[in-house]
């Protein structure tokens, strides 16, 4: 437990500390190393409670809880230096917002006794999460050892790259919201860090957009927070399933059923974190920042946050509108992000908006609200992370190695760096293709977007899926084709390794194959649900295959099925030197340029972008008043 | 119990190889028809075959070695699609399998990095976007009616596919052409203008493999629109089984795509796009409100 969070952090300074890049490259690995090695120890420890009030410090026991106040407002000012630097006074303003609330709710607000709950709780989400954020974020680090090499600022960057991780597992592992929003806020804090890592301006603007965004989250979660204690009389995670809310007095104008109004305001600030529309610029802004940290932010840390946020709150909010609205605005993230990926040329952009989309459609699955729906959202947030960090540093590397991260300049990729390029291609597969992990999840989640019990909003939710997942196999296809195009006759040139970066690449398409291999074991042992939903996830076990009420599918029967579709081929067809030809140009002998098909004038983002983020405020509004009625 | 497992097991199997005979006895058929129309004589209806059969002894003239192995990939996983149909698999997964297929057609066509299997993929996978969104939505109002994925709770459901869902039917004539390559959606292959579109660059045994695999794709497309009616029909006195009403329905598919194929001269993409989208989604959520209205979902 300490060996995940703080350690991480010790790491990190240690590594701000020594000088020269080779030292600084063992104190990295060694870091992910004990990362990776502590993870799998929490795994193997099984779910437990956790009550962490104090520190020992030099014999002397420190209580934790005034460090974490002290530290949130070090963390506040620290935002708020920040914004008078850049001039950023959205931000000034959001950080005075939540000043207020944090300061009425640490000092003046009288708060009923806590007793017995742990401040910490390792139970299968959290695990689950964990093993995401060390074992991806680990190779990440090692990943970035290759990638940073010739950088400037490596020192800062590694800290703040180790201080990000040991922070997520202890978000993922937070038991009280109070602590939990003080780890979120520093998740804030360093995403803003490594996205102005290169300090130029493009980079400061993004990063100082991310920054309001986040704060806006930060403002709805401490409000929430408030709420949430004057209306339970307890800020502890696992205590809420079990209390009846009542309406705090001073809102007692409301009707009854807005004692939900603080899980809105809470899944608002997942929202942000999670950048769905309309917030979904700060992500794609972020796409300035270094390769690796995209692939931080994208697949274990930052966006993660949100939806882990989402599928805790799920429980609560069982049947309620604002549940049914959660699911309204997934779905729309959901589908126009992939119709706005499908417009992009830039590798990374489009990565950005299909981890939107992705986010979006786990969002969707903890709106729908059944047990289906909350196995599919973990499920889709694990293999997702997979495949989304593995393609990001695949792209990061073509970036680093041709300068170029236009799809239109990688075709024929597989000729230059072929062992960059057909990971790159599984990768692309892994996440629209049977029997992937991703497939899987959208398997369930479409199982579970058709079984409802009454006609309500959510049947809207059929259309966001099934257009999302076309529109997404779209541009996929179109970018994994680009990769494999090749002339006859041409020659690549021997590629140059770099192992510190080829190496985690490796690891995780490996790890894509065995997380398919693993997936009933993944259903059977590692989602749990709480009990308000009446059905296990290991129920949908049965033998090798996935089995609901609605519908059957074995992941590691059809693994082998398409290893033996593309391995024969492979294995059998021999090309013999005099077949190979050139390709058929009607006898000219020369042919046109190709490319396009992106739609810019039709789906491009200055069209589109003007209808959704209205939309998309309209939606956060009703969200908020779905609450209320 | 051995004639139930002749009949769960047996029949598909048999009926798994005897598809492609009939899929390109049907296509020979399709081309003598359209040639007597047209004041020709037409080939005979077994030329599909001899095609197969002369394409397997020629010479190979391979671009590169992707684009055979994700071509051999297409043929397989139709195969593997139409077993999962024919063994009744769940309905949703076969659907997607065939979809893959299509995928793998896509790739094959951009690796060979041709001028006219690049314009062909993209026009794919134009076509993809058209019928796909169709196709799933029928899937899922299929589970509405019959209260699962699984292929055995149409033949179990009280009621034959066709009663409740008469407009998901039409909007899966509507995108049958394309599936089934003809005009007015030929688009991908369109002959007189990107040669053979993602198929260009096949040549000798390889063509001869996605001949064999659109043989096996006729017959999963007839199959599937079939599957809207297998309940016994009785009649005035006796039952007329399911199967015979299955395969009528296959028939009058065919015939449609024929009297279509022959009637319609071929659209542009975006054209399709429109027209498709508009016609087939008005069709599906109109049978969508009809389904609600008359309380025949199941949840």
């Amino acid at each position: 437990m300490l060996l995940m969070t703080i350690v991480p952090a010790l790491f990190g300074v240690v590594c701000y500390l020594v000088p020269g890049y080779e030292i600084k490259k063992y104190v990295v690995i060694l870091c992910a190393i004990v990362l990776t090695v502590a993870s799998l120890l929490v795994l193997s420890g099984g779910s437990q409670q956790l009550t962490v009030e104090s520190i020992g410090l030099a014999g002397l026991s420190v209580p934790l809880s005034p460090i974490i106040l002290v530290l949130d407002y070090l963390l506040l000012l620290a935002f708020l230096w920040y914004g008078i630097k850049d001039k950023e006074y959205k931000a000034v303003l959001l950080v005075i917002l939540q000043l207020i609330p944090l300061t009425y709710f640490e000092f003046f607000m009288p708060k009923a006794a806590h007793a017995g709950a742990g401040t910490f709780v390792l139970d299968q989400l959290a695990i689950v999460m964990c093993l995401i954020v060390s074992i991806i974020g680990s190779l990440i680090l090692i990943y970035s050892i290759g990638y940073m090499k010739e950088e400037k600022h490596v020192s800062s960057f590694f800290l703040v790259m180790m201080v990000f991780l040991g922070d997520m597992n202890a978000l993922m592992f937070a038991n009280d919201l109070v602590w939990l929003f003080f780890f979120w806020e520093v998740t804030t804090l360093c995403s803003f860090l490594l996205i102005r890592h290169y300090r130029d301006d493009v980079s400061i603007e993004a990063s100082d957009r991310a920054l309001w965004m986040n704060l806006l989250g930060g403002v709805a979660l401490i409000c929430g927070i408030v709420l949430i204690e004057s209306s339970y009389g307890t800020t502890f995670l696992s205590e809420l399933a079990n209390l009846k809310a009542g309406l705090p007095g001073f809102l007692s104008f409301l009707p009854a059923a807005a004692v939900a109004l603080p899980f809105a305001l809470l899944a608002f600030g997942a929202f942000t974190k999670s950048a769905l529309i309309p917030f979904n610029s700060w992500l794609t802004g972020a796409m300035v920042a270094p390769t690796p940290v995209s692939a931080l932010l994208h697949s274990s840390t930052m966006v993660n946050a949100g939806v882990y946020l989402l599928i805790r709150l799920a429980p609560l909010i069982i049947g309620t509108f604002l549940s049914t609205m959660i699911a309204v605005i997934g779905g729309f993230s959901f589908m126009f992000c992939a119709l706005l990926a499908l417009s992009q040329t830039d590798s990374k952009r489009i990565l950005a908006y299909s981890t939107i989309s992705y986010l979006g459609l786990i969002a969707m699955c903890t709106g729908i609200n059944t047990g289906l729906a909350l196995t599919a959202a973990v499920a889709l947030l694990v293999f997702h992370a997979v495949s989304k960090g593995l393609l990001f540093l695949c792209v990061g590397e073509v970036q680093h190695d041709t300068g170029a991260r236009d799809i239109e300049s990688m075709e024929g990729l597989v000729t230059r760096m072929p062992l960059v390029a057909y990971i790159m291609v599984i990768g692309l597969i892994s996440l629209m293709a049977p029997p992937f992990g991703v497939f899987v999840g959208k398997w369930l989640a479409f199982q579970s977007v058709s079984t409802f019990t009454s006609i309500s909003l959510s049947l809207i939710d059929i259309f966001f899926i099934i257009f999302g997942s076309i529109f997404s196999v779209f541009y996929y296809s179109r970018w994994a084709g680009k990769l494999l195009a090749t002339k006859p006759f041409s020659e690549g040139k021997p590629a140059h390794h770099e192992w510190y970066m080829e190496l985690p690449l490796i690891v995780l398409v490996l790890g894509v194959f065995v997380t398919v291999a693993l997936t009933t074991f993944f259903f059977s042992n590692l989602i749990n649900l709480p009990p308000v939903y009446g059905t296990e996830p290991s129920k949908l076990v049965m033998g090798w295959s996935i089995q609901s009420a609605i519908g059957g599918f074995s992941p590691l029967g059809f693994l082998v099925i398409f290893l033996i579709i593309i391995l024969v081929p492979v294995l059998v067809i021999r090309v013999p030197k005099t077949a190979v030809t050139h390709t058929y140009a009607c006898g000219t002998g020369e042919e046109p340029e190709l490319g396009g098909g992106y739609f810019q004038s039709m789906i491009g983002e200055s069209v589109l972008l003007k209808y959704l983020d209205p939309i998309g405020i309209l939606l956060m509004v009703a969200l908020l008043v779905a609450a209320v009625i | 119990m051995a004639d139930n497992m002749l009949v769960t097991y047996g029949v598909p199997l048999v009926l798994l190889i005897l598809s492609p005979f009939i899929g390109g006895i049907l296509i020979g058929i399709d081309r003598k028809v359209t040639a007597r129309l047209q004041n020709r004589a037409g080939p005979p209806i077994v030329q599909p075959f001899y095609d197969v059969l002369k394409l397997f002894g020629k010479e190979d003239k391979i671009v590169n070695k992707t684009y055979l192995v994700f071509g051999s990939a297409y043929f397989l996983t139709v195969i593997l699609s139409l077993g999962l149909l024919l063994f009744r698999y769940d309905l949703l997964i076969t659907t997607f399998t065939f979809g893959l297929s299509f995928i793998f057609l896509v790739l094959a066509g951009y690796s060979t990095r041709s001028q006219f299997g690049y314009v062909g993929a993209t026009r794919e996978l134009m076509q993809m976007l058209t019928y796909e969104p169709i196709l799933l939505f029928t899937v899922f109002l299929v589970r509405l009616v019959t209260g699962s994925f699984e292929i055995n709770s149409i033949y179990n459901a009280a009621q034959p596919l066709l009663f409740a869902l008469p407009l998901a039917l039409l909007a899966i004539f509507v995108i049958l052409p394309i599936k089934a390559r003809k005009s007015p959606f030929d688009i991908a292959e369109a002959h007189q203008e990107i040669a053979q579109g993602p198929e260009t660059e096949y040549s000798g045994k390889f063509l001869g493999l996605l001949y064999l695999t659109h043989f096996f794709e006729l017959f999963f497309i007839l199959w599937f629109v079939g599957l809207f009616y297998v309940k016994d029909l009785p009649v005035a006195g006796f039952v007329i089984p399911g199967i015979a009403m299955q395969v009528l329905l296959m028939l009058i598919a065919y015939v449609f795509l024929i009297v279509v194929d022959n009637a319609t001269a071929r659209l542009r993409v975006d054209q399709m796009l429109k027209q498709v989208f508009i016609l087939g989604m008005i069709l599906l959520i109109l049978n969508l409100a009809y389904i609600i209205v008359t309380g025949r979902w199941i949840a």
